[in-house]
């Protein structure tokens, strides 16, 4: 029989292993849970995340290595490619594309906004990241956390927890970030453009839509097949009308459940020795830079194409391209509506809106086509 | 310098792809639209 001590009970416990950088973490993870509950800053991720990243931080806890529980979340949620499909089933399944197909041109909007994207992967190289790890840095500009995830885990799967955590802290601060840029570069006359209504879409052109995009985005792009078939797949289950269980379940409970996975999954990813470093701190700015450049891109893109357009476009639309639905599609018509209140940009807005999510998929599709 | 050019290449072809799927998707959904509209057309 072993015999035990006062000092080898004590070495079992965590009190003789804690470390600065495991309360450090628990501070930070309380910054997420403080600005989850008090804030309402996109609490359905950065509570799990929050709490996961208090509970790997205690020392010798059984959570993260491998075998352990929050381990198999991040090993079958992320690494196999799991969860951020599963995310965009849902998304699929939540999104109404019809502003788009009414007005398909909206899907350059959609491509302009990816901008940010490779002017952050520019200026990641610049800072001293790899290529890999840069690509998954620029992701953050298309403001789409699955994606980001999804591209992070298969290139730079060390910097998951600072990307994930930029992404949705972007996304949250959406209605805080675009409106200075949205004012910076358009004018009080551009803001007020009024656009023709949308033409209504019928049901026969809504069911043909996940197969069309399907074919144009997954020939094109094959790498981002897992992201895009799915969301086209809860497209159609949401428009064919004939699969309401179907429907409801991607909508809500498997969506509500993946969420937690992935929260735990991503928290789980940042432990004190491994977190702080300046990296995340790099990524944070380099984030914010991407976001602004994607808003400006698909601003500028709307300002272009006003000069050949006969219907003019109102260009707020074109900061609606990145992809936090409808987040940026609600700041569009807010500050089309404090120039004129009789205004109704929302519609028109989340043509691109959607366009976003695809075009952030197709991003990070050809980043994996190249660098993996 | 050879690292840059692999940069410039990933960012080029990279942008340039988006803007291909997306442009091509765009034509294919005025495409069927058109389609829909032509065939479903009362005589």
């Amino acid at each position: 029989m072993a015999g035990f001590s006062i000092s080898t009970v004590l070495l079992k416990t965590g009190f003789l292993h804690l470390t600065i950088g495991h309360v450090i973490m628990w501070l930070i993870a309380a910054a997420f849970i403080y600005l989850a509950i008090k804030k309402d800053f996109e609490p359905l991720l950065l509570l799990p995340i929050g709490f996961s990243i208090f509970a790997v931080n205690f020392p010798l806890a059984p959570l993260v290595g491998e075998g352990h529980l929050f381990y198999l979340f991040y090993h079958y949620g992320l690494e196999k490619e799991v969860i951020p499909p599963l995310i965009f089933l849902g998304v699929g399944a939540l999104t109404d594309f019809g502003p788009m197909i009414a007005d398909p041109k909206t899907l350059l909007l959609g491509a302009a906004a990816q901008f940010g994207v490779f002017v952050a992967f520019f200026g990641a190289i610049l800072l001293g990241f790899n290529i890999n790890e840069a690509a998954s840095i620029g992701i953050i500009g298309g403001a789409d956390g699955p994606t980001c995830i999804y591209l992070t885990t298969k290139l730079a799967p060390h910097l998951l927890g600072a990307n994930a955590i930029a992404a949705y802290s972007y996304m949250a601060m959406v209605p805080l970030i675009q409106p200075p840029i949205i004012r910076l570069l358009t004018t009080a006359k551009e803001r007020k453009i009024r656009m023709r209504q949308l033409r209504p879409v019928s049901k026969i052109e809504r069911i043909l839509f996940p197969f069309v995009g399907t074919t144009f985005t997954v020939l094109i792009v094959p790498d981002a097949a897992p992201l895009l078939a799915m969301l086209f797949i809860g497209n159609l289950f949401r428009e064919s009308r004939v699969v309401e269980r179907l429907l409801k379940t991607s909508q809500n409970e498997l969506l509500n459940i993946v969420t937690i996975f992935l929260g735990l999954a991503v928290g789980s990813t940042m432990i004190a020795d491994k977190f702080l470093k300046p990296e995340p701190i790099f990524i944070f700015i380099l984030g914010l830079f991407a976001f602004a450049f994607s808003t400006a891109g698909g601003i500028l893109l709307a300002k272009f194409m006003n000069l050949f357009l006969k219907e003019k476009i109102n260009p707020l639309i074109g900061s609606a391209g990145v992809s936090a639905v409808p987040m940026a599609a609600r700041v569009s018509q807010k500050i089309g509506q404090q120039e004129d209140p009789k205004n109704f940009l929302l519609m028109h807005a989340m043509g691109p809106n959607v366009a976003g999510v695809i075009g952030t998929a197709t991003a990070a599709g050809m980043f994996l086509a190249m660098l993996r | 310098m050879e690292q840059w050019i692999t940069v410039l290449e990933v960012a080029f072809f990279g942008l340039s792809g988006v803007f291909v799927a997306l442009i091509l998707l765009m034509w294919a959904i005025k495409l069927t639209s058109f389609a829909i509209r032509t065939f479903t057309k009362k005589s």
